[in-house]
């Protein structure tokens, strides 16, 4: 049955298409408003939707939109799990449903990576009272990937002096210094913030709210970016060296993969969320993975990015260049294609199916 | 002179008449862009110009909106003074003169008291590894103030809350409930934020690249919407009382004020930017004044910041209600009246001499 029903066109959209899911589903929804609005002047909220026992020990929780406008594609997973029934299905098993839509919707609205501070919500769970991590790459690339001119001979000058240093430190070097997380470019793109943002504070709020009392918490967070086009590589969001790692092998095997260990598509990053959450629940068993769908080539999502950056920092919001500029950022976080949706569905209903069974077997 | 030729009708008219102003001077500019837009989707900045030696060792110090509407009153008196040659008279007497224009860009740009995360950016510097201050009173009032409905019968209800509370508690109570800053409901008025707003940091970081060298700091932080109209009252604020406080009654005489004996019109409060300013400066003799010009009276200002809020919070930001609300909040912090910004102009330079007369004597 095609997916495409609960792929919205827009945050608004896809917020009306997870509470109606939501509501038929039976679940009980908290709004927390963001205190900015979309572009339209529309308001913007997290919703934390719940079905089942509010002491259940056991807890499934997904997240979309931890990178804004990833969230048309987490949006639309979470929506089709309450309105077809399987989030219902969770409850004879005793696990309990938390779906935290539009974990930042500020970015989700403006179609943009980041949050309204422009941070990437993913570098921004470190711990501020320490010295931040340094990133000397990027320092040294930053004039490269974020010029101050958008053109294409702007662009192709950036473009040499990012391939010398790709073939001066390797690949692995250069996708580190660009997506890593930097701490000293508050207009720069990965950067991970100088305080925590409020998507941060609001996920903390919500896991003490309605997880305090769960002993058993899986986490699956939808992204979009990075890998082959619709397949869905599951990311371990554990650190290795964290007591529940062992538990990410146990339940997918081989399909798991590490950014720490070398066998994601994902570089080693500071900041997680992953971080965040096993802070926020120090105690509980805590598996996080991230589903991460490919969409388009590297080096094109990363354009997209940068030019986006470049629009909200130095462009023109109404230009002409400003709609291809979001259409193509748009279409870099979830293509706008039946044929990229319904596996991406597909994969979302199996993984988490894997995740409670998983929970259900502790 | 033509005071006139100072008065801007929004944000980017004043930065641009500030930009001039500083250059006529041959003021040093360091722009600070802030990551959001204005409502006609300009860019935002806070910018320090500097004038005179890079080296003095005192300095002059004026700051713009730090509650962001009330910056058309201290842009217009800070263009004026380096517009109109006066920034001379601080480096005549050895001193040189630094002024923060718009501390608080997104809230100037868009008429609101408050930065873009909803943050009383006075109340905002607070030590955020410690336990926030509670303020019981706000809760308790809070539903009265913040309706999500504006009507009559809201307004109606608001009142009664408010002189049934008066009664109970009296006036002093009453004043520190509302405006001592609360860091409970982010949707609530005088909220004192989570963690460091943008303004916050971009005040920190001019501390760290300008005033690092200084020893004697003196500031004057330009506000309005307090007492009589047209007065500019000098409120301490070095809040809480520190080392240099005494310097107060030896530079401003018996006009001074202080919120913690009651002779100040504002209500005692914490997380000021004085507070932020000590801990940025620590070793400096600094004394940091408020100059806070009286506007309307105080029912109708309290209930055009609520207006406001609601508006931000509940309202449609496009519609006719929204202009009205706008025009209103605009009136209340920067009245439109020749004889008010006569008063207002009259009264900085007198503040400034006195600030600089007082730096020459550490």
């Amino acid at each position: 049955m095609d997916v495409s029903p609960y792929f919205a066109p827009d945050y608004a959209g896809a917020r009306e298409r997870f509470l109606a899911a939501a509501k038929s589903a039976g679940a009980a929804v908290e709004s927390i408003q963001n205190p900015l609005r979309g572009p339209q002047g529309e308001k913007l909220f997290c919703d934390a939707a719940w079905l089942g026992p509010r002491d259940a020990k056991k807890v499934f929780v997904s997240l979309s939109a931890t990178h804004g406008g990833e969230g048309f594609c987490g949006s639309m997973c979470q929506s089709a799990y309450f309105g077809r029934g399987l989030a219902a299905r969770t409850q004879g098993e005793g696990v309990a449903v938390l779906a935290l839509h539009a974990i930042n919707p500020h970015g989700f609205a403006w179609v943009r990576r980041v949050t309204e501070d422009n941070v990437d919500l993913n570098r921004n769970f470190v711990d501020f009272e320490k010295p931040l991590p340094a990133n000397p790459g990027y320092a040294e690339l930053h004039e490269s990937i974020c010029p101050a001119e958008w053109n294409d001979a702007a662009r192709a000058a950036a473009q040499v002096r990012l391939e010398a240093y790709r073939a001066a430190h390797g690949n692995l070097a250069y996708q580190i210094a660009l997506t890593g997380g930097q701490f000293t470019h508050a207009d720069g793109i990965f950067f991970g913030g100088h305080a925590p943002t409020w998507s941060r504070r609001t996920l903390q709020r919500t896991f003490e709210s309605y997880l305090g009392h769960a002993e058993k918490i899986a986490v699956l967070d939808y992204h979009t970016g990075l890998g082959p086009y619709a397949y869905g590589e599951i990311i371990g969001a554990n650190l290795p060296s964290d007591k529940d790692f062992s538990l990410l092998k146990q339940w997918f095997g081989n399909e798991v993969t590490s950014p720490t260990e070398g066998t994601s598509s994902s570089p080693p990053l500071n900041g997680t969320n992953g971080e965040g959450m096993r802070r926020f629940a120090p105690h509980a068993t805590l598996a996080m993975v991230a589903l991460e769908y490919g969409t388009e080539p590297k080096d094109r999502v990363l354009d997209a990015l940068r030019g986006d950056a470049w629009l909200h920092n130095h462009g023109d919001l109404h230009a002409d260049y400003a709609k291809a500029i979001k259409a193509e950022i748009k279409h870099c976080f979830g293509p706008d294609d039946t044929a990229w949706r319904n596996p991406v569905w597909e994969r979302a209903a199996e993984v988490s199916a894997r995740l409670v069974s998983g929970l259900k077997a502790l | 002179m033509k005071l006139s030729t100072y008065v801007s009708p929004d944000y980017a008219a004043a930065r641009i008449r500030f930009l001039e102003s500083a250059a006529a001077a041959g003021a040093e500019v360091s722009p600070l862009q802030h990551p959001l837009r204005g409502p006609a989707d300009e860019k935002l900045y806070c910018d320090a110009a500097w004038f005179g030696p890079r080296e003095a060792e005192k300095v002059f110090v004026t700051i713009s909106a730090t509650h962001g509407v009330e910056g058309f009153c201290g842009s217009m008196c800070q263009s004026a003074w380096l517009g109109e040659g006066l920034a001379k008279r601080a480096t005549d007497a050895g001193l040189a003169h630094l002024a923060i224009h718009a501390l608080n860009p997104h809230g100037f740009a868009w008429i609101r008291r408050v930065n873009e995360d909803n943050v009383d950016l006075n109340r905002n510097f607070v030590d955020f590894s410690k336990p926030l201050p509670v303020n019981e009173n706000y809760r308790s009032l809070h539903a009265a103030i913040c309706p999500a409905v504006w009507s009559e019968a809201t307004e109606a209800g608001y009142e009664a809350a408010i002189a049934a509370f008066k009664a109970e508690k009296g006036d002093l109570a009453y004043r520190m409930a509302v405006s001592g800053g609360q860091y409970e409901f982010p949707d609530g008025i005088f909220y004192g934020g989570q963690a460091p707003t943008w303004s916050h940091r971009a005040l920190r970081t001019i501390f760290q690249s300008h005033l690092a060298k200084a020893k004697a700091i003196g500031v004057v932080d330009f506000h309005s919407g307090l007492g009589p109209f047209g007065y500019g009252e000098i409120i301490e604020g070095n809040a809480p009382r520190d080392r240099d406080t005494w310097r107060m009654k030896e530079w401003f005489g018996d006009q001074v004020t202080f919120e913690d004996d009651g002779s100040a019109s504002s209500a005692p409060m914490v997380g000021t930017n004085g507070t932020g300013m000590r801990r940025f400066a620590p070793d400096a003799v600094l004394v940091k004044v408020a100059l806070e010009y009286g506007t309307h009276p105080h029912p109708r200002m309290r209930r055009a910041l609520r207006h406001d809020n609601w508006l931000h919070m509940h309202g449609d930001l496009n519609g006719a209600e929204a202009r009205e609300i706008k025009a209103e909040i605009r009136e209340c912090y920067g009245p439109n009246d020749s004889a008010w910004r006569e008063a207002v102009w009259t009264r900085a330079i007198e503040v400034s001499d006195m600030t600089i007369a007082g730096l020459k004597t550490v």
